[in-house]
């Protein structure tokens, strides 16, 4: 079933784009591979629904260009640019029954009906929906609508599949089970896939590779575990996943690494994002699971406020002597309580280069 | 054997009474007099209703502007106690209601100013206490030499500029009798008529629904020449539109408007008195002088203005001048007039 | 615990405005056809000498037939005129909005009758028409714009146009903007995407839009009888010349039943028209 014809690579070459004079896209420039499944990640008002709708033609961007296999599609409309939509609410058309609607792109396309039919079979076989051929969107459930979407969007071979925040629509259950099923299908069909979403966890499960967005502009375009582990701005380690922040003077710079005291006294080692000179104030990121309880004198004084055993993991709440409140999270042996309030502990970080230092703005 | 028409009003009259139980205390209401709307009521009111209430000790009178088959339809409705006590009818509806048995003989003996009318304004039924006067209507800023005939209305040079009414009017059905006459026919043949107006239909610019209509298309330029009514074209011309009055040679057209005792009517001694003041030389030389321009049919008002110039210098003059059709005959034919002209004359 | 069902109350509130629906309209109804059904002026002998004699006339016949077919004729231009209208009034931005809102509603705010006077200045000899085209030199000689069909059909589309926009407007506001943009993205051009979704979609609206305009164009006495002239006999005032003119008033009773009895079935013609066109767009 797969079809190499249709895996097509996708370059956003830096594109600009203002609504009246605020500007939604700030020089964006994105090379996705063949085949590939991309994430647009970032929080509304990021860009990221403008970029879509650049792609797939419904905005004419101010500058910049768009090509898919090499060839510039900026002067095409929407509907000879063989681009697939997924809408966050679907949009079936309501007055068609389920087959009409996988068949509405293949019609608008001139093909004929056997072929027709033959392909819409294909389709609903794909999405499992076979059964449902006859009925009207309303009389499907959301997940079921879901899949029928899909189903309309690939059944005319899309060079492109845009899915706009596919599973913000659906309940928690289903969206992991439509998450897989997504993944499934963009993996049988080979179709290059971009998915628009403001869920971190979303993006990082699906995602071969995370574009993050903020105000326009593409803050770091990567692996989904290299934006975890090595994010590249402040606003991407902050974003994405959790994190403490703490702010201090940067005493020591050695190529990329510095040490940083803290304002309750005691210094850290850290990767140094950007450039920074000696005596800045910066702002450190770890993440919670990077921190751990330690007895070494370098560890950093405190108390418990609160312990959350969650399960797998144990989350304890603590307040420094120096004032800033910190998360540590580590796994949960058989058995284990969490520290009651009050008591006293020293947290460090628990892998050298977990702490990130940002400048401060 | 019951008459089923009676029956029905009577039906429908307690049914009324029912859900208006004030509507049975009428005995003790003002007198109500049906006046026409638009000039009409406002010269009664100005001129007719302070005369009426000097005379009646300051008696209390309603207007009720109504077209004249509103009137009737009133009356009909609530005959034993009509909601209306004096009646104002052009020729057609009055014939009807005097047929329909909804007004009262005028006690002429008793009337002080019935002996002064000229004759063609005194009835039984009801005087006629005003003339109405049809004659050519034109734009004397389009139309430089004035029309003097009907047949003037026939010149090719007013393509596409004249203006009539349909026959739902006074207006109209009195210019077709009158046409018809003037070509050989009478109220009781209008063949005469219906054909000259075939004729006339490269020449139609309008076939207007009612007279009111027909005069707002001398102002807008729709139409330059018609048959038009005095009081209605000076009123026009009051307000600074171009347009002339003339009395044809052949005699201006002219209809009684008569006035009425309602049958039944609880107010007999006051609405006597209306009529009277409505017939009285005082009210009639007032109302001919500008703005109203009504013509009198008093014998004792002495003829001048407007009316002087463009109708008659006196009431003999004006006997002569003026041509009155009879209503009779043309009521009977009118609804079969009416549905001719329904189907022929399509501009 | 079961709470009253909420039709339990609305009957009861319903009452006051049954009666009066049954006492000035039922009773004048049944009244009219009680009226409709006698032979003579004089309303003393029962017959169907009325009907006979509008259903047998050719000329009455073509009366109904040309109000029929007159506000068929509106209805096409205020739907041909009214949906880009209301397609514009959708797709603007909210300030426009309030601007064409304003515009659309206009006509509903001022007087039949002035409405109408102003195509008569439009369409008359010196009407603005007639002056353009005069002095565009395209005419010679003022054409006969008033009095004519065409007048009477524009000057009552622009009348009745709000009755067709509103509904239209509430029907294309209602369609999910996303459904043109999947159309167009799946290949569909504008003209199918509007063929294939907007229209289909938008059928409930049309067919109210329609019905409205329709009732109200054939009805329109005012309009129909200032534009239209003396000598333009439609079914309004052919009733009224029977009941006022002439007083007769079975046969205008008959008239106005027969009126409402066509005007009834071509709305439900047209209703089933619609249903059958829905049928494919609802299953």
């Amino acid at each position: 079933m797969t079809e190499s014809l249709t895996t097509q690579s996708l370059l956003l070459d830096r594109i600009t784009h203002r609504y009246g004079s605020s500007l939604a896209v700030d020089d964006v420039t994105l090379d996705i591979t063949g085949g590939e499944l991309v994430a647009l990640l970032g929080p509304s008002g990021c860009g990221k629904t403008t970029l879509l709708r650049i792609i797939a033609g419904f905005i004419n961007q101010g500058e910049g260009s768009v090509i898919i296999g090499g060839k510039a599609i900026d002067h095409l409309p929407p509907h000879r640019r063989t681009i697939g939509i997924v809408f966050q609410n679907y949009a079936l058309f309501p007055h068609m029954t389920v087959a009409d609607n996988v068949a509405y792109g293949l019609a608008a396309r001139g093909t004929d009906r056997a072929t027709q039919s033959a392909r819409v079979g294909e389709m609903l076989d794909l999405v499992k929906l076979s059964a449902m051929a006859d009925r009207y969107p309303r009389q499907l459930s959301g997940g079921q609508q879901q899949r029928i979407a899909l189903a309309r969007a690939l059944a005319v071979r899309p060079s492109i599949l845009l899915l706009d925040e596919p599973f913000a629509a659906l309940d928690k259950n289903l969206r992991l089970d439509m998450q897989i099923e997504i993944k499934r299908i963009q993996r049988m069909a080979g179709t290059t896939t971009i998915i628009v979403t403001h869920d971190q966890e979303e993006a990082l499960s699906m995602a071969d590779r995370v574009a993050v967005l903020s105000h326009g502009r593409l803050e770091q375009f990567a692996a989904a575990t290299e934006v975890y582990d090595k994010p590249q701005s402040y606003f991407v380690n902050t974003f994405v996943g959790a994190s403490n922040v703490l702010t201090g003077k940067l005493m020591d710079v050695n190529g990329m690494e510095g040490t940083v005291s803290l304002p309750g006294g005691g210094q850290w080692q850290g990767q140094l994002v950007g450039a920074l000179n000696r005596g800045a104030m910066v702002r450190i990121c770890i993440r919670p699971e990077h921190l751990a309880f330690s007895a070494d004198a370098d560890a950093l004084p405190g108390k418990i406020e609160i312990g959350l055993p969650l399960g797998a993991t144990i989350v304890h709440e603590v307040r420094l002597t120096g004032g800033a409140s910190l998360k540590v999270a580590g796994p949960r042996a058989m058995g284990a309580l969490a520290l009651p309030p009050g008591s006293d502990i020293a947290v460090k970080p628990a892998i050298s280069g977990a702490v990130r230092i940002y400048p401060e703005i | 054997m019951i008459d089923r028409r009676q029956m029905m009003t009577t039906a429908l009259t307690l049914g009324a009474m029912h859900a208006f139980p004030q509507l049975t205390q009428a005995q003790a209401r003002r007198l109500v007099f049906a006046t026409f709307t638009g000039s009409w009521e406002e010269a009664h009111r100005d001129v007719l209703v302070p005369a009426f209430r000097k005379a009646s000790n300051n008696a209390d009178i309603a207007l009720d502007p109504l077209l004249s088959v509103d009137q009737i339809a009133k009356v009909t409705a609530a005959r034993a106690n009509p909601p209306i006590d004096v009646m104002l009818h052009d020729p057609g509806p009055a014939l009807v209601a005097i047929d329909q048995d909804l007004v009262d003989d005028y006690p002429v003996a008793q009337s002080a100013h019935y002996k002064d009318l000229i004759a063609d304004a005194q009835g039984a039924k009801g005087p006629a206490p005003f003339f109405q006067v049809v004659g050519i209507t034109y734009n004397p800023d389009k139309i430089k030499t004035p029309p003097t005939s009907w047949n003037d209305i026939w010149k090719p040079e007013y393509k596409g500029r004249v203006g009539i009414t349909n026959l739902n009017s006074t207006l109209g059905t009195g210019f077709l009798v009158e046409i018809a006459r003037s070509r050989g026919g009478s109220e009781a043949n209008v063949d005469a008529g219906f054909k000259a107006i075939e004729e006339l239909k490269p020449n139609l610019g309008a076939v207007a629904a009612n007279p009111g209509q027909l005069a707002t298309l001398y102002q807008q330029g729709q139409i330059d020449i018609g048959p038009g009514n005095f009081n209605a074209i000076q009123i026009l011309k009051a307000r600074g539109v171009a347009v002339e009055f003339v009395a044809p040679k052949e005699g201006a057209i002219a209809f009684k408007t008569t006035i009425h005792l309602v049958k039944n009517s609880p107010n007999k001694e006051l609405a006597f008195k209306l009529i009277e003041a409505s017939l009285s030389p005082e009210v009639q030389a007032k109302l001919m002088e500008s703005p109203y321009l009504i013509v009198p049919t008093n014998t004792k008002v002495k003829i001048g203005g407007e009316v002087a110039k463009a109708l008659a210098k006196d009431h003999d003059e004006m006997k002569k001048k003026f041509v009155f059709q009879d209503w009779a005959a043309i009521n009977k034919q009118r609804s079969a007039w009416i549905e001719k002209f329904n189907r022929d004359i399509k501009i | 615990m079961r709470s009253a069902p909420v039709t339990a109350y609305d009957l009861k509130l319903a009452l006051p405005l049954a009666g009066f629906f049954a006492l000035f309209f039922v009773a004048p109804l049944l009244i009219l056809i009680l009226v409709s059904f006698y032979t003579d002026t004089s309303l003393t002998q029962f017959g169907l000498a009325q009907y006979a004699r509008f259903l047998l006339d050719p000329f009455s016949l073509s009366v109904l037939v040309s109000t029929l077919w007159l506000g068929v004729k509106v209805t096409l231009l205020c739907l041909l005129l009214g949906f880009p209208l209301a397609w514009t009034f959708v797709r603007s931005p909210r300030l426009a909005q309030g601007v064409l809102m304003l515009i659309i509603v206009l006509p509903l705010l001022t007087s039949v009758v002035v409405r109408t006077f102003a195509w008569i200045v439009i369409l008359g000899r010196q009407g603005i028409v007639n002056n353009l085209l005069l002095s565009l030199g395209l005419a010679d000689t003022p054409l006969r714009l008033l009095y004519t069909d065409g007048g009477v059909v524009v000057a009552l589309a622009q009348v009745q146009m709000p009755l067709m926009v509103l509904p239209l407007i509430t029907a294309l506001s209602r369609i999910d903007p996303n459904l043109r943009d999947a159309s167009s993205a799946l290949g569909a051009g504008a003209w199918r995407s509007f063929v294939k979704v907007i229209l289909p979609l938008t059928l409930p609206g049309i067919m109210a839009g329609c019905l409205l305009t329709f009732a109200a164009a054939i009805t329109a006495f005012i309009t129909q009888s200032l534009v239209g002239g003396g000598q333009m006999l439609f079914m309004p005032m052919y009733l009224y010349q029977q009941s006022s003119t002439l007083s007769n008033w079975p046969f205008a009773a008959a008239i106005s039943i027969i009126f409402l009895v066509a005007v009834l079935g071509a709305v439900t013609l047209f209703n089933l028209l619609g249903r059958l066109s829905r049928g494919y767009a609802q299953g």
